[in-house]
């Protein structure tokens, strides 16, 4: 899953064809934990194409897509509206309910998942190095990805009973994007992007 | 709701989404409904007055602009083509004939092609100013001989390519806003709802939804799943893709690739895997 990470984020930071999902910054989240679907869930290690296509239908539509729009709709998946909470904290929630919802979980289970892997991913800031796409945001979809696993799992755990909802989290996103300095907005005039020497 | 799946994952070109996606598809659509579209008293299409393009930019796209590629994809969008269509070998080839050039082959993928003088140096840059509307902003001035102002609008990148021009409602930034969804929602809690009263599961709400946008196919079901699978294939050869190159990754950062190595690694490790691990 790493391997797939950086291998989508390195062909975005080489200006190569990617889909953005939900951006570009983002891209390796959804492949990563779609080939974790594909490749890793029970019976999908001797799965034909055609169940193949069930399970990447069915997790790029509910996820991804169902919860994807809930992030457009109420919040924002920009970074330099709200930080990378907007672009890799939505890719890493989007993926964790579609994983959800392919290992049989409930909708109430797919909204949990949703809500965790945001939940842990509010406040992130985005501060790249020299201005590319390359430092911290490559390594940073390959946690986020393991993220949206480990949100999955634990909702898959649970009965699909929560206290904080997926709405509470996104309005928390979007108040917290709106409160954070522009410094940390796609700037590069803060954080890594300062601190770290180029050379 | 009026987000589709398909405006959410878009195919599109590296390294950005907002930066370079988004700016590409404003100068597209620029040139294509404010130049090629759009006619003078005479019935002449604008495009065949243009003298100069004028490109200023605003806030993060300016700011971050260089490292994201929006300069260039600007010039590509002004050129006609499409960010989610354009190979990266015609992008290379293209923006390589123009740092050459300086010129720039206005709306030449519209079949409309007129020749201006343009280069990234000459854009207005204003790191430090933020519209109130949002943070990546720009705007387009079409120019005549005489100086006269043929065209001009602010376009605003919000995020995953989306574009919203200045005259534009936010909520307008998707096609079919007309189409009545069998279950909108904007929220989650609408969502679940709708899972409870169906006995549906998120993906299946969703794909009835997706179907409704295209009901005037033959097939929409298919038309939708074959769409999500083709998304599917670009993010798989995006991967391959990636395991072919080699070298530090572009920008002068000197980050080191790391996927093509550990490929190799992992498949010395455990040869018995498929090689599609």
């Amino acid at each position: 899953m790493n391997l797939v990470t950086l291998a989508v984020n390195e062909e975005n930071a080489s200006g190569g064809r990617v889909v953005t999902a939900p951006t570009n910054g983002a891209a390796g989240i959804i492949p990563a934990v779609g080939f974790y679907a594909t490749h890793y869930s029970p019976g999908a290690s001797y799965a034909k194409k055609a169940d193949r296509h069930r399970i990447v239908t069915t997790y790029l539509l509910t996820a991804a897509a169902a919860i994807g729009v809930l992030y457009k709709e109420q919040a924002s998946i920009s970074g330099a509206e709200v930080g990378c909470q907007g672009e890799v904290g939505s890719a890493s929630s989007m993926a964790a309910a579609g994983l959800c919802e392919v290992l049989g979980g409930s909708p109430e289970q797919v909204e949990n998942a949703a809500e965790i892997a945001m939940e842990h991913n509010l406040g992130l800031t985005c501060d790249p190095i020299s201005w590319l796409v390359q430092v911290p945001c490559i390594e940073r979809n390959a946690i986020a990805a393991t993220k949206a696993v480990n949100a999955a799992r634990m909702a898959l755990m649970g009965d699909g009973v929560h206290r904080v909802s997926l709405d509470d989290v996104i309005t928390t996103m979007r108040e917290t994007g709106k409160d954070m300095s522009h410094k940390y907005k796609e700037t590069a005039l803060g954080g890594l992007a300062v601190n770290v020497v180029e050379c | 709701m009026s987000v589709s799946l398909f405006d959410l994952f878009s195919v599109g070109v590296g390294p950005s989404s907002s930066h370079t996606v988004g700016p590409m598809r404003a100068a597209r659509r620029f040139t294509a409904e404010k130049l090629v579209g759009t006619a003078d008293d005479g019935g002449t299409p604008l495009i065949e007055r243009v003298d100069s393009v004028q490109v200023e930019l605003f806030g993060s796209l300016s700011a971050t602009g260089a490292g994201h590629g929006t300069f260039t994809a600007i010039l590509l969008g002004l050129e006609g083509w499409a960010a989610e269509k354009v190979r990266p070998d015609q992008v290379d080839e293209r923006i390589a004939a123009m740092e050459a050039s300086g010129t720039v082959q206005l709306a030449a993928q519209l079949g409309h092609r007129r020749d201006i003088t343009l280069r990234t140096a000459d854009f207005i840059q204003r790191p430090l100013t933020h519209l109130e509307r949002h943070s990546n902003a720009m705007t387009l001035r079409a120019v005549d001989g005489d100086d006269q102002l043929l065209a001009e609008e602010t376009y605003y990148s919000v995020g995953g390519g989306f574009v919203v021009a200045e005259t534009e409602d936010p909520g307008t930034d998707s096609a079919g806003d007309d189409v009545v969804l069998p279950y909108p929602f904007r929220t989650s809690a609408e969502l679940m709802a709708h899972c409870r009263s169906t006995g549906l599961p998120v993906s299946q709400i969703m794909l009835a939804n997706e179907c409704a946008r295209r009901e005037d196919s033959p097939d929409p079901r298919s038309e939708v799943l074959e769409g999500i699978w083709h998304l599917w294939e670009v993010m798989e050869e995006c991967k391959n893709s990636a395991l072919r190159r080699e070298g530090p990754l572009p920008g002068g950062l000197k980050v080191r690739r790391r996927a093509p190595d550990w490929h190799a690694r992992l498949w010395q490790q455990d040869p018995e895997r498929s090689h599609a691990y």
